[in-house]
C-alpha cells in the first residue's frame, strides 16, 4: 500500500511535456548540437529532463523551456541539458578535417624535421573513438612514409567511458561511416552473429594508453609534453572562465609549436592564451 | 563592431526563434568583423559558409513549424526563404570565383534582408505559433 502511494505521488511529481514543448526542445537540440530527437524520443527526453527540472526547482516543462532560452539559462543550463541527452557522444573520424590536416600538413612537416617520435593527447576521449582514430591515421601515414614512432594518451573524467575505451568493442552501427579500407585493416568482427559488434585490432589498441583525468583539476599529473593535443567537444561543459583556465593548463603540456585541436562549434575568441589560430579550430602554440 | 544590433524590437516572443535570430545577427556581425579585419579568404569563406548553414537551419525550423500548424501564409513565406537562400548561394559562388568580394554592400544586403524579414514576415506567424502552444 505504501509502495503504491509512493508511486502515485512520484507520478504526480514528474511533470509532463507538451507536444509543442517537445518540438521546441528537440528542434533546438538537433539544430544546435546535432543530436537527433524524433517524436519517438519524447518519453525519453521527458524522463531524462525530470532531474534538470528538479535541480532548478522548476515544476513544468513550459517554465523549463523559458528558462533554457533565457540569458541565464543560456549560460548555465544548456550544457546540462545537452549532457543528459547526449552523454559522451563521439564518433570515429569525427570532424574529418582535423585528421586530414594531420595527414597532409602536420605529419609531413614532422618527417622533414627528422623527429622520430610524436606524442598525442586526446584530452576528453570519451569511449575511445577519438584516440583510436588518431592511431589509425598514424598507422596509415606510416605505411606510406618513413615511419614516425607515436604514443597516444586518452583521458576522460568518466571511468565508465574509459572502461569502454579500453575494451574497444563497439556496436556495428557505430562504424557505418568508416571507409572500407580502414574497416578491413583495423576492426575485427565478432563471431557472435546475434550481437553485431566490432573490436579495434590489438595493433591499434596497444598504441593508446588510457587514464582518468579531470580537466578541471588544479594540476594535471602528467609529466610529459605533447606535440598534439585534442580538446574537442568538452568545453561546452565549462563556463568561460574555466574554459580559459583549462586550455591554459593544456597549453603548458603542449610543446612549443605544438598543435591544438578544438571542437567544431567551440571558440577561443577573446581568451588570453599562447595559441595562434592557423585554421578554424586549429591552433599552434607560440 | 556591430553592424546589426539586436534589440527587443526584433523579438517575436517565441524562445527558439528569438534564439536563432540572435545567432544570425551574431554571425552577420562576425562576417562583418572578418571583412574589416582583412582576414584570409579561407577564414572568411568558413564564416560565410557557417552563416549560410545557419540560415538554412533556421528556415528549416520555421518551416517545420509552419507545416505542423498548417500556417496559412506558409507558401509565401517559404518562397521568401527560398529566394534568399538562392541569392546567398549565388553570392557565395561569386565570392569563391573571385567575381565579387565580401563587401560593405554585401553585408548591408544581408543585414537589411534579415531585419526586414523578421520585422515583416516573421512577425506575422506569431499568433499562429502561440495558438498552437509554442512558447
Ligand atoms: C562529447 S564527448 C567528446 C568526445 C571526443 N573528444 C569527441 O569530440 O568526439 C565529451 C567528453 O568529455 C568528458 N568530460 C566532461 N567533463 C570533463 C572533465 N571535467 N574532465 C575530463 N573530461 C570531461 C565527458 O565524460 C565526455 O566523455
Ligand atoms: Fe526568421
Ligand atoms: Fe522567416
Amino acid at each position: 500500500m505504501d509502495k503504491l502511494k509512493s508511486t502515485i505521488s512520484n507520478d504526480f511529481h514528474s511533470s509532463k511535456m507538451s507536444e509543442s514543448d517537445f518540438k521546441v526542445l528537440s528542434e533546438f537540440i538537433y539544430k544546435e548540437y546535432g543530436i537527433k530527437m524524433p517524436p519517438s524520443k519524447k518519453i525519453l527526453l521527458e524522463s531524462r529532463l525530470q532531474k534538470r527540472l528538479k535541480a532548478n526547482h522548476i515544476d513544468t516543462f513550459k517554465e523549463y523551456c523559458e528558462y533554457v532560452f533565457s540569458e541565464k539559462g543560456n549560460e548555465t543550463e544548456i550544457v546540462h541539458m545537452i549532457d543528459v541527452v547526449s552523454t559522451n557522444k563521439t564518433d570515429f573520424f569525427r570532424e574529418l578535417a582535423h585528421f586530414e590536416y594531420m595527414n597532409e600538413v602536420l605529419l609531413p612537416s614532422f618527417t622533414s624535421q627528422n623527429s622520430n617520435e610524436i606524442k598525442i593527447w586526446s584530452s576528453a576521449c570519451s569511449s575511445g573513438e577519438e584516440p583510436y582514430t588518431i592511431a589509425m591515421v598514424m598507422s596509415e601515414y606510416n605505411l606510406q612514409h618513413s615511419p614516425i614512432n607515436f604514443h597516444i594518451l586518452g583521458t576522460d573524467i568518466s571511468s565508465a567511458v574509459l572502461h569502454k575505451a579500453e575494451n574497444a568493442i563497439y556496436a556495428e552501427d557505430r562504424i557505418k561511416e568508416i571507409p572500407h579500407s580502414i574497416l578491413r585493416k583495423y576492426f575485427l568482427k565478432s563471431k557472435d552473429l546475434t550481437k553485431p559488434t566490432v573490436r579495434v585490432v590489438s595493433e591499434i589498441r596497444k598504441k593508446v594508453a588510457f587514464c582518468r583525468l579531470n580537466l578541471m583539476a588544479d594540476n594535471y599529473p602528467i609529466s610529459e609534453s605533447f606535440d598534439i593535443i585534442f580538446c574537442r567537444n568538452v568545453l561546452i561543459y565549462f563556463d568561460r572562465i574555466t574554459q580559459e583556465k583549462v586550455i591554459g593548463k593544456l597549453c603548458e603540456k603542449l610543446k612549443p609549436n605544438g598543435t591544438f585541436f578544438l571542437g567544431h562549434s567551440e571558440s577561443l575568441l577573446g581568451m588570453d592564451l599562447p595559441l595562434k589560430n592557423i585554421k578554424p579550430t586549429i591552433f599552434k602554440k607560440i | 563592431m556591430e553592424l546589426l544590433k539586436w534589440t527587443d524590437d526584433y523579438s517575436v516572443g517565441i524562445v527558439i526563434i528569438d534564439y536563432q535570430h540572435k545567432r544570425l545577427v551574431m554571425l552577420i556581425n562576425k562576417l562583418y568583423d572578418s571583412m574589416l579585419e582583412g582576414k584570409t579568404m579561407e577564414s572568411i569563406t568558413e564564416i560565410f559558409e557557417g552563416l549560410e548553414d545557419y540560415i538554412k537551419n533556421h528556415f528549416e525550423t520555421e518551416e517545420s513549424f509552419f507545416k505542423e500548424f498548417n500556417y496559412e501564409d506558409m507558401k509565401t513565406h517559404i518562397k521568401e526563404h527560398k529566394v534568399f537562400v538562392d541569392q546567398i548561394s549565388q553570392l557565395k559562388k561569386d565570392y569563391l570565383s573571385g567575381k565579387n568580394t565580401v563587401s560593405v554592400e554585401l553585408l548591408d544586403f544581408l543585414k537589411n534582408w534579415l531585419s526586414e524579414h523578421i520585422l515583416g514576415s516573421d512577425k506575422k506567424y506569431i499568433s499562429c505559433f502561440k495558438e498552437n502552444g509554442v512558447i
